[in-house]
């Protein structure tokens, strides 16, 4: 698994958000990406998933552009901004829904999907009664759940808890020993540097350094 | 097969949303259909002459007459056509939110699942098209129970004098065929027609704008007598069988399967490049 991005820039409304983006990232690797609000960081994880379409240049993935020969990258687990489900379901009816649509994964792993993010898979509660912890766990587990190729997570550890933050640490040791390509993005510097191998630090939607493995 | 997992999930979870909306309009159709009914029996006895009885195609046609073509010029005031409205103002309504809302919400993780953008538009237009029909069946289903409980009679005749004395409306003998398209065909493919158009809007405009737009068209539709404002084709009052130069219904067939095609195939074109950003 690997993504190209080449001389990517993306304007909205006239304003530029990313600017002049090259970046090679490799399965195995936890890219982090660094910068203060605004700096870009949300829109270059969106053009990566697919949501957004860059205006200059190309995102490759395997080879293959994102907007032209596919739509979306294969196998991507994706956490952006505020997760959001169905109000009237259980979180684990909100990831069986998810999970009818391809029906990549089974009832257990569905299940081991919520133990591993410390929710219970048989809490009868709607997911209109979730904390805010509660759900950005669900929607770690729903990133996670599918055992994705490229695994996207912006602000993974918004509003939970030391046993929530423990827990994601523990979960992003294993995804990179599986071998995913992770990119997160992290205000919390210490936490960053310990899951990433590759900083990358970005500002006014531009990337200024990429800081090498051993951080 | 994806296609049908999507549509099943929109179906679920796009009428769910608006579950109590669809309730209340069976109810109000019922109100208004009572209100007619109960206006029809305080007059019956200018009817004993009579030997047709009213029917279920009459209490139709009173819900889908619209109204005349206003001519200001004769001193008339004008007033909307307030049941008319409202049955295209709730169909329009009920389908505004959900396709473009459910892609801030949950349906980012529907459709990078699903990896198909054309999938996941061609499912929204199809979401359109049966909550569009399960709104009109809904209103003809609230118009069956009442006269299957005051007894009358569900056949495809109707009796003229409730037409001319009650509802103001001089309507030419007319087919079945005929009946059938301006009482279920053309209300529920001018409405799908404009519901579908407010989709496409929401490519460009926040929701608000996009339904103050349709209410726009629809309420101009009740005061401009032209093909233009599409809604004349859903008025049984401006049709071809009511006033000369009416609307003919295979006009009013083509154009809306043409502004749904279009719209469609417009979409597709659109969805390829559209930025899924929040807060659209």
């Amino acid at each position: 698994m690997m993504i190209q991005i080449e001389n990517m820039s993306k304007s909205i409304k006239q304003k530029i958000v990313l600017e002049e983006i090259n970046l090679s990232m490799m399965d195995g690797k936890t890219y982090g990406l660094k910068g203060i609000n605004g700096s870009g960081k949300t829109m270059l994880m969106r053009v990566i998933s697919g949501l957004i379409y860059p205006s200059k240049g190309r995102v490759l993935i395997n080879n293959e552009q994102l907007g032209k020969d596919m739509s979306f990258p294969n196998h991507m687990g994706l956490l952006l901004e505020n997760p959001s489900f169905l109000d009237a379901y259980t979180g684990y009816d909100n990831l069986k829904i998810l999970v009818s649509l391809n029906d990549y994964i089974s009832d257990d792993e569905i299940r081991n999907a919520l133990k591993r993010v410390g929710l219970d898979p048989d809490d009868k509660r709607k997911y209109r009664k979730y904390s805010l912890g509660m759900k950005q766990r669900l929607g770690i587990a729903a990133a996670i759940m599918e055992k994705p190729e490229i695994l996207i997570l912006d602000e993974p550890l918004n509003a939970l808890d030391m046993d929530g933050v423990q827990l994601f640490s523990q979960i992003i040791r294993e995804e990179k020993e599986r071998g995913a390509l992770i990119i997160l993005s992290c205000h919390e510097e210490e936490k960053l540097k310990e899951y990433a191998d590759i900083l990358v630090i970005m500002e006014n939607g531009r990337i200024m350094e990429c800081q090498g493995e051993n951080l | 097969m994806k296609f049908y997992k999507m549509l099943r999930y929109d179906l679920k979870n796009g009428i769910r949303q608006k579950f109590w909306i669809y309730l209340l309009f069976f109810v109000i159709c019922f109100i208004f259909i009572g209100n007619f009914y109960a206006g029809y029996i305080r007059r019956s006895n200018e009817f004993i002459d009579e030997t047709a009885a009213l029917t279920i195609i009459n209490l139709l046609f009173y819900l889908f007459q619209g109204k005349e073509a206003f001519s200001p010029e004769l001193g008339n005031a004008f007033v909307f056509p307030v049941v008319w409205l409202l049955i295209f103002l709730l169909s329009a309504y009920v389908t505004l939110d959900y396709p473009f809302q459910n892609l801030n919400e949950q349906g980012i993780q529907v459709i990078t699942r699903i990896r198909k953008r054309k999938l996941w538009w061609l499912s929204k237009c199809a979401w359109v098209g049966c909550c569009t029909i399960l709104h009109f069946a809904l209103c003809y289903l609230a118009v069956a129970i009442f006269c299957m409980i005051f007894r009358i009679d569900i056949s495809f005749q109707y009796a003229e004098y409730v037409n001319a004395d009650i509802l103001d409306m001089q309507l030419e003998q007319c087919t079945r065929a005929q009946v059938i398209m301006l009482v279920i065909i053309l209300p529920v493919m001018t409405s799908i027609a404009i519901n579908i158009f407010q989709l496409c809007m929401g490519f460009f405009f926040q929701r608000i704008y996009c339904f103050l737009f349709i209410s726009v068209v629809l309420f101009a539709s009740t005061y401009f007598h032209t093909p233009v404002a599409i809604g004349n084709f859903a008025m049984v009052k401006r049709s071809i069988y009511c006033v000369e130069n009416g609307m003919r219904l295979t006009d009013g067939l083509f154009i809306t399967c043409a502004i749904i095609v279009i719209g469609i195939l417009f979409g597709c074109i659109m969805i390829k490049r559209f930025d899924i950003l929040k807060k659209i």
